[in-house]
């Protein structure tokens, strides 16, 4: 059954002006098998008389005497009225309606279609304590002679003017009205939905969907440039993240005006921003506009992103299918339903929304759960909003709304415990909304034990380790924020060994490198290396065999993690880490590729030492932490410091030992680098002592240690001084007795 | 094959079945290679066939032309379809273009010669051709020239590239990159003229007149202390090449006044204050320009270069909404704002400016004009910066036209200033 078949019989439009309901392009599915019934004679004299406030108060009062249940058509349709004046507000709705006869009589019609009102209400973002949205669909319907034909269309219009709770008052009065006109968004839409020229998908797009073809006011281009990109810009549906090209990226503009001024745009600025950016060009900001609404124009939902310096946009082919254009789709997102931050955000939005009929449910009871709330029934609103979560378990909105009645009804911090521990599994595929969400609850949280919170962050975790991560998400926030929390120290180490144990073996290796980047601040650069080192040792003994069958890009990813890593660990001075991690990372990017044999190995005595370490000073893109250990072996193997004016390797033995000497050698290729050079010896990795020096180091370098040096570390430290420089070498080799 | 073909196709994502045509032709490289063979042009038509809308009509209409003019062009086709990457076309085609449908024209040897899109392609294909088929009959000319272009070196190389491009519209002589770069390469110093005719695009043109400005490639001189002289004096020269004061070449001489007003501008900018500037030149060589064609995507945009920098200009503002991009930056022009419909009858009126960016904008000396005559002035001192006034408005003859007239300066580079305008009887 469909929206329109529910509310067919509903015998509810007595107002003076009747549109028929023609086909709407956005029909939900329906599980409501009863017929709607008319509006209780007080409601409908308030609504018809334009008094919301009354109208409201009446609603009330019908609804206290009534079971609150979806399954009603009429308490539905009543329990949606009042959902869409708590929102609008009653007063802004009156004022509205004191406007015109028109408007009154508009608002009338309004409140009297339980379809139009149901895609208003399910659209994401629904205008909050505003009359812009309501004045958006007032202004269509006026356009349309009171027949509006595409009103999921209408609403997404409405919900991008108006904005929603959660973005309120989108800065719209900035924007010159001529120029950004929902009308004439409205028309062209209509106009082209037939022409070929838009996506297939277009004519399935639900509201909230359509949000991201309409563009926002506030922040997308104007009118024209939809009509312009329309018309000029034209490629394969997958080549939208291409489109941006269609404009030269230049600064200087045609007329030599840098884009940090004020005259770049000037020539053009009274056509579309879409046609001046193609004839003047731009840079990241226009390129990234002209791409996105290249898209939207052709009914792909698209939306541009702000990032750190840059600009850019991403678009969607089907559902769930975000792709970048420019270096996005990751960033803040300007327009959007849960948030800026996408991935997170798109991830989430996608996954509420995934299925029609499912996310329709869970609207439906959340105006019951309302309705419940408005008229005092907390017990019965709760269970209403864990009804509509059961259909929607991610909807932010409705589970900030189920908390917010929690908390009231004295949730406890054990209670929110157990509560979380079976709500955070949920979050597979959307882990940082699962860290989101527990912002409500975070006086409950600071009351948990360290036990239960290392529990829950430990869930949130495992979540996070299976979704989609970006450099835009800001993990080391989280981990900041609940490592705090824990206040036993080693309820923290323990944390931290479940953070490296949980990412360690996560498919995105973006948050393991976050995660490591952050441990290394706070713990190796903070004093505590030996917290990092056992921490990592504990988790690496069990991550070191996972790596299986990876595509190309997986396993440069996944290298560029484990070098990550591996530096951390030998700033960490963790020697089994590293050895884990090495391990790990071999069987990732295969064993090191040097061979070559010393050609002066026989003018030491003794045997090649095993080493448990090999540290470097600072590395660069040219390094192969992989490949650190080899280094230490006959073989050789590869190693790059940064630039420096005293780069340093060292060795470190697993035990002291009695050291014979030493074979330095570089790298083939600029030997004409690491010329002065001196080789330490230590036997506690802090007092160094000086064993020969060289100011013209030669390819191979044999040092020889005085009959019976002890010693677990040895160092070559190359100097210059003045002129900073790289190091690289393929041996390091101790010889020991 | 020679009939079209109709398949039924998965379009990835929109996850529909539909009907596709596709033409006949050869794919590019085998039509290249038949037109090396021959020695006849090549029409590469360029389409999507999943994507297109009305792709059988398009594509029964291309088969038809082709079999008309067989003996003129060997038709060559590219199927860019959803899913085929970029990179893979850029191999095959290398030629950048936003709109398709689109034909591309290359030479016997493969050179680039000429592309068209929009509704000549999709459409109406007969005020095309005979566009192509004057092209095409110097395609065996400009393949030589092109040929020799290659095969030489020095000024003789870019000479030979130049007379090439000589032979085809000055918007695609300035797209061939595989002949603009041999000019760059064999000739740095323009000596044959054909550097700053074919192969400088506006990015080249103000790198060589800041370099110039600058003091040479690395030269630190800022302000006024940089070399005008130089540098007006290099683009005079670009100028009073030959080539460039032909008609033909009137667009391109257009980019040149473009960079020759620039000279002037950042000349008048850096040395005299906003009060004693006389921008006559700035406003005479935009004037040049525009006369040139008014209607190119220089000519348009320099009207309004020229309304920016003439004294005696008025911005007339519509829609009751000043935005930024009306603006003057740090020198004062009079606003004219239409406000016949908010006239109700003589009285007292008050004019407001709500404004959404300030940047920091000055402005006063409001009057009202009836029929662009001043009939009075507001209440407020004309020096007063002040955003709003009021009026005693006169009887209004019927369909008199009442406006505005103040005097406004913006003092934000940056989409600084923009509101809203509003007139309303107290």
């Amino acid at each position: 059954m469909t929206v329109q078949s529910v509310f067919a019989h509903a015998g509810l439009l007595s107002v003076s002006f009747v549109p028929m309901v023609a086909a709407t392009a956005v029909v939900a599915p329906s599980t409501v098998q009863a017929a709607a019934s008319e509006l209780p004679s007080d409601v409908h004299d308030a609504v018809n008389k334009g008094d919301y406030v009354r109208a409201q108060q009446e609603l009330l009062s019908v609804l206290k005497n009534k079971e609150i249940v979806p399954t009603s058509s009429e308490v539905l349709q009543l329990s949606m009225l009042l959902e869409f004046i708590r929102t609008t507000d009653a007063e802004v709705m009156t004022e509205f309606a004191a406007r015109s006869e028109r408007h009154r009589r508009f608002l009338a019609e309004f409140a009297a279609d339980a379809e139009w009102q149901e895609l208003y209400l399910g659209c994401g973002l629904v205008p909050y304590k505003t009359p812009v949205g309501i004045d958006v669909l007032y202004r269509i319907w006026l356009e349309e002679k009171g027949k509006v034909k595409n009103k999921g269309l209408a609403v997404a219009l409405a919900s991008v003017w108006g904005g929603g709770e959660t973005d309120p008052n989108p800065p719209i009065a900035k924007k010159d009205p001529s120029r950004y006109n929902p009308v004439w968004r409205y028309k062209f839409f209509q106009k082209n939905a037939d022409s070929g020229y838009m996506h297939p998908n277009y004519k399935n797009l639900r509201p909230w969907e359509l949000r991201f073809t309409v563009g926002i006011p506030q922040q997308d281009w104007d009118d024209e440039s939809f009509e312009w990109a329309f018309k000029n810009i034209n490629v394969p549906w997958d080549r939208y993240d291409y489109a941006c090209w269609a404009a030269v990226y230049t600064d200087p503009s045609l007329f030599g005006d840098s884009v940090q001024g004020g005259l770049y745009n000037f020539p053009y600025a009274d056509i579309s921003w879409a046609e001046a950016t193609h004839r003047n060009g731009g840079v990241c900001g226009a390129m990234s506009h002209l791409g996105c609404v290249a898209a939207m124009a052709h009914g792909i939902p698209a939306y541009t992103v702000g990032q750190p310096g840059h600009c850019a946009y991403g678009f969607r082919l089907s559902r769930g299918d975000w792709r970048g254009g420019f270096g996005g789709p990751d960033g803040g997102m300007h327009n959007r339903i849960f948030g800026n931050q996408a991935p997170t955000s798109y991830l989430l939005m996608e996954t509420v929304f995934k299925d029609d009929a499912a996310i329709e449910k869970a609207y439906r009871h959340s105006y019951c759960a309302k309705a419940l709330e408005a008229i005092g029934d907390v017990d019965g609103a709760i269970a209403m909003w864990k009804k509509a979560l059961g259909y929607a378990p991610l909807h932010p909105f409705f589970r900030a709304s189920l908390h917010k009645l929690m908390k009231q009804k004295g949730l406890s911090s054990d209670d929110a415990y157990q509560y979380l521990c079976k709500l955070i599994p949920l979050y597979k595929k959307n882990g940082f909304a699962s860290v989101n969400v527990a912002e409500d609850l975070k006086d409950e949280i600071a009351g948990m034990t360290d036990a239960q919170k290392a529990e829950v962050y430990g869930l949130m975790h495992r979540m996070i380790a299976d979704t989609p991560s970006s450099w835009a998400v800001n993990t080391e926030k989280i981990m900041e924020a609940q490592s705090d929390s824990l206040k036993d120290e080693a309820a923290r180490e323990k944390y931290l060994t479940t953070l490296f144990a949980t990412h360690m073996g996560s498919k995105d290796a973006t948050t393991f490198g976050k995660v490591l980047e952050w441990a290394v601040k706070t713990y190796v650069e903070g004093g505590q290396e030996e917290v990092f080192g056992r921490a990592f040792s504990k988790a690496a003994a069990s991550a070191d065999k996972k790596v299986g069958k990876k595509d190309e890009e997986q396993v440069k990813k996944m290298v560029e993690v484990y070098n990550k890593a591996i530096i951390a660990t030998e700033q960490a001075r963790s020697a089994p880490a590293f050895r884990a991690l090495t391990n790990a990372a071999t069987a990732v990017c295969g064993k090191c590729p040097v061979n070559i044999s010393l050609a002066k190995a026989s003018e030491l005595p003794g045997k090649p030492a095993e080493a448990a370490l090999f540290r470097i000073s600072t590395t660069c893109r040219w390094d192969n932490p992989a490949w650190h250990i080899d280094i230490t072996s006959p073989t050789g193997g590869k190693c790059h410091t940064d630039k420096e004016e005293k780069p340093s390797m060292i060795v470190e033995l697993p035990e002291r030992k009695s050291l014979t000497g030493c074979i330095i050698r570089k790298t083939d290729g600029n030997e004409s680098r690491m010329k002065k050079a001196t080789v330490y010896t230590s036997e506690d990795g802090a007092t160094w002592k000086p064993r020969e020096s060289t100011d013209n180091m030669p390819k191979e370098w044999v040092v020889k240690f005085a009959d019976g040096t002890p010693g677990k570390w040895v160092k070559v430290e190359f100097d210059n001084t003045g002129h900073p420089d790289f190091a690289h070498i393929s041996h390091f080799v101790i010889y020991t007795k | 094959m020679k009939h079209m073909i109709f398949a039924s196709m998965l379009l990835p994502g929109a996850m529909m079945v539909c009907q596709a045509a596709t033409l006949s032709f050869p794919e590019v490289p085998a039509a290249k290679e038949q037109a090396a063979k021959e020695g006849k042009p090549c029409l590469v038509v360029w389409y999507g066939s999943d994507w297109q809308p009305d792709i059988a009509a398009f594509c029964k209409a291309w088969e038809s032309i082709a079999k008309e003019h067989k003996d003129s062009f060997v038709f060559g086709q590219f199927n860019d379809k959803t899913g085929l990457k970029t990179d893979v076309r850029k191999k095959v085609l290398p030629i950048e273009h936003y709109n398709i449908p689109a034909v591309v024209l290359l030479a016997p040897d493969g050179t680039f010669m000429a592309e068209y899109d929009g509704a000549q392609v999709s459409r109406n294909q007969q005020k095309l051709m005979p566009k192509l088929l004057k092209l095409a009959q110097k395609a065996p000319e400009f393949a030589k020239l092109a040929e020799s272009a290659r095969q030489t070196t020095g000024e003789a190389a870019a000479t030979a590239a130049g007379k090439a491009l000589e032979l085809l519209p000055a918007q695609f002589a300035v797209r061939c990159g595989s002949l603009t770069s041999v000019i760059r390469k064999e000739d740095p110093d323009d000596k044959t003229g054909y550097k700053a005719l074919f192969a400088m695009d506006h990015m080249a043109m103000y790198r060589e007149i800041n370099g110039l400005l600058n003091g040479g490639k690395d030269g630190k001189l800022r302000g006024k202390e940089r070399k005008f002289d130089e540098a007006e004096a290099y683009v005079r020269k670009v100028l009073k090449g030959k080539l460039m004061g032909e008609k033909k070449y009137r667009h391109r001489r257009q980019q040149w006044l473009a960079g020759l007003a620039y000279v002037l501008k950042e000349r008048i900018v850096s040395t005299s204050q906003p009060e004693n500037r006389d921008t006559t030149p700035i406003v005479n060589t935009y004037r040049e320009l525009i006369k040139l064609d008014p209607d190119s995507q220089y000519g348009k945009g320099a009207k309004r270069m020229m309304h920016y920098w003439s004294k005696d200009s008025v911005t007339v503002i519509k829609n009751n909404f000043y935005y930024s991009g009306d603006q003057t930056l740090g020198f004062e022009k009079d606003w004219r704002v239409d406000v016949t419909k908010s006239i109700d009858g003589p009285g007292t009126y008050t004019f407001s400016l709500i404004p959404v960016d300030n940047g920091g904008m000055v402005t006063r000396n409001y009057r009202l004009l009836v029929n662009g005559k001043e009939v009075a002035k507001a209440d407020a001192p004309a020096d007063k910066n002040t955003k709003s006034v009021q009026f005693e408005v006169p009887s209004i003859p019927k369909g008199a036209k009442v406006e505005v007239q103040l005097t406004a300066r913006c003092n934000d580079g940056w989409f600084g200033c923009s509101g809203h305008i509003e007139m309303k009887k107290n």
